[in-house]
């Protein structure tokens, strides 16, 4: 193999890993947003049928009496 | 709260968890309620302020109420395998520890408990919390998050696979929908040579780097962008903040990569294994001291080691002499 082959093998090996690389990366960070970010909406969905049960759907009236 | 972590090393892997139990309250301070109202009055131009449920409900933060210690978190599943738990204290009333080992109990006493491959010994493991999950449900209307990280060490291959199995946030209502899953099985992806939960805030921001901030502070800054422009819900793209974070890596600065320490952990010797578990708990427990938080990591901290002899305990399993005959 001569010296053009090798730095065109060397290359071909550094992209490979700069691919893998960026692909590493984009699933962590998708990973990461995903076990943060729709765990909390979940949490906010279930608080949400909580209260939605807890009142069984009626109508909520907060009657102000008082004057400023 | 807790701290649970496992640390992969060349040939075996550290594992580790506090005894600390919190409990969280939902909690809404009164400045925050009047504020709440303050807003709605000015944006309101009319005599009646409406209020939608979820916005109500969002008024509430979780806060640590108080602490107590102690609940077992480690436990020796079999042979090669260790399970660590963060959050709730009970599922199914049923305290974590001794549905734990429930399951251990009944893998004892199944004779193919040893040919089964590990990704059947996982779904089993998920397919029992499952089942508990919704006989709980059937009784109370919620289930709060519970994390379980399934560490296996294979002595053959000298490889840690690590599983993380969640139990899901879940009301009453999930259950009605017979597709849904209460329990989700997640097998960590090789780079992560430590995975931790529970209260793992700055472990996380040691082991991400910038990436961290980056993840928490870009939906929030995205939602706020479309909530200024006025942009209507239907004209945004399906899926688009999860797409935006995937597509990340296409034009973030490679220097935010540089400072991901997860990413510079390959081969580590067991013994630092067992370092690096150890001082992530110490970080997390000491920093507690310097904040007005309520402390939620702490107590006996159980250590182990899986390597090529199996699972054995390296501190918190005995008991000690104790400090008040000093």
């Amino acid at each position: 193999m001569n010296a053009r082959e090798k730095t065109i093998k060397k290359l071909k090996e550094d992209i490979k890993k700069k691919e893998l690389f960026d692909e590493k990366i984009s699933t962590l960070i998708s990973d990461l947003y995903q076990e943060r970010h729709l765990e909390i909406e979940r949490e906010k969905k279930v608080l949400l049928d909580r209260f939605i049960l807890s009142t069984e759907g009626k109508d909520l009236v907060l009657e102000n009496r008082l004057s400023l | 709260m807790t701290f649970i972590a496992s640390v992969i090393a060349k040939k075996g892997v550290a594992v580790i968890a506090d005894s600390l139990v919190t409990s969280m309250e939902r909690v809404i301070g009164y400045e925050a309620f009047l504020n709440f109202f303050r807003d709605k009055a000015k944006s309101t131009p009319v005599d009646e302020i409406k209020i939608e449920p979820s916005e109500l409900v969002s008024l509430f933060e979780s806060k640590p109420s108080h602490t107590k210690d102690y609940e077992e978190k480690l436990f020796q599943y079999d042979k090669y395998t260790a399970v660590t738990t963060a959050g709730t204290a009970s599922v199914n009333k049923k305290r974590i520890e001794y549905l734990v080992k429930e399951i251990i109990d009944k893998n004892k006493k199944d004779k193919s408990y040893s040919s089964k491959k590990l990704e059947t010994k996982v779904k089993d493991f998920a397919g029992f919390l499952n089942k508990e999950a919704i006989e709980h449900l059937n009784k109370s209307d919620y289930i709060s998050t519970t994390t379980f990280i399934f560490t296996h060490y294979d002595k053959a291959k000298e490889q840690t696979t690590i599983y993380k199995v969640d139990i899901n946030p879940c009301s009453k209502k999930d259950i009605k929908d017979e597709t849904f899953n209460c329990v989700v099985v997640r097998k960590m992806e090789d780079y992560y040579r430590v995975v931790c939960d529970g209260q793992n805030r700055i472990s996380e921001r040691i082991l991400f780097g910038e990436i961290d901030f980056f993840i928490d502070i870009t939906p929030k800054i995205i939602d706020k962008v479309i909530e200024k422009l006025k942009i209507p819900s239907g004209k945004i793209p399906f899926d688009f903040v999860k797409n935006f974070m995937s597509d990340a890596k296409s034009f973030l600065p490679s220097q935010f990569y540089d400072d991901m320490k997860i990413n510079r952990l390959a081969d580590l010797s067991l013994q630092q294994a067992v370092d690096l578990a150890s001082l992530l708990m110490k970080i997390e427990i000491n920093f507690q001291k310097y904040t007005e938080n309520v402390p939620t990591v702490g107590g006996v901290i159980k250590l182990g080691i899986i390597d090529k002899d199996g699972f054995k305990f390296i501190s918190g399993n005995e008991i000690l002499k104790s400090q008040n005959l000093n």
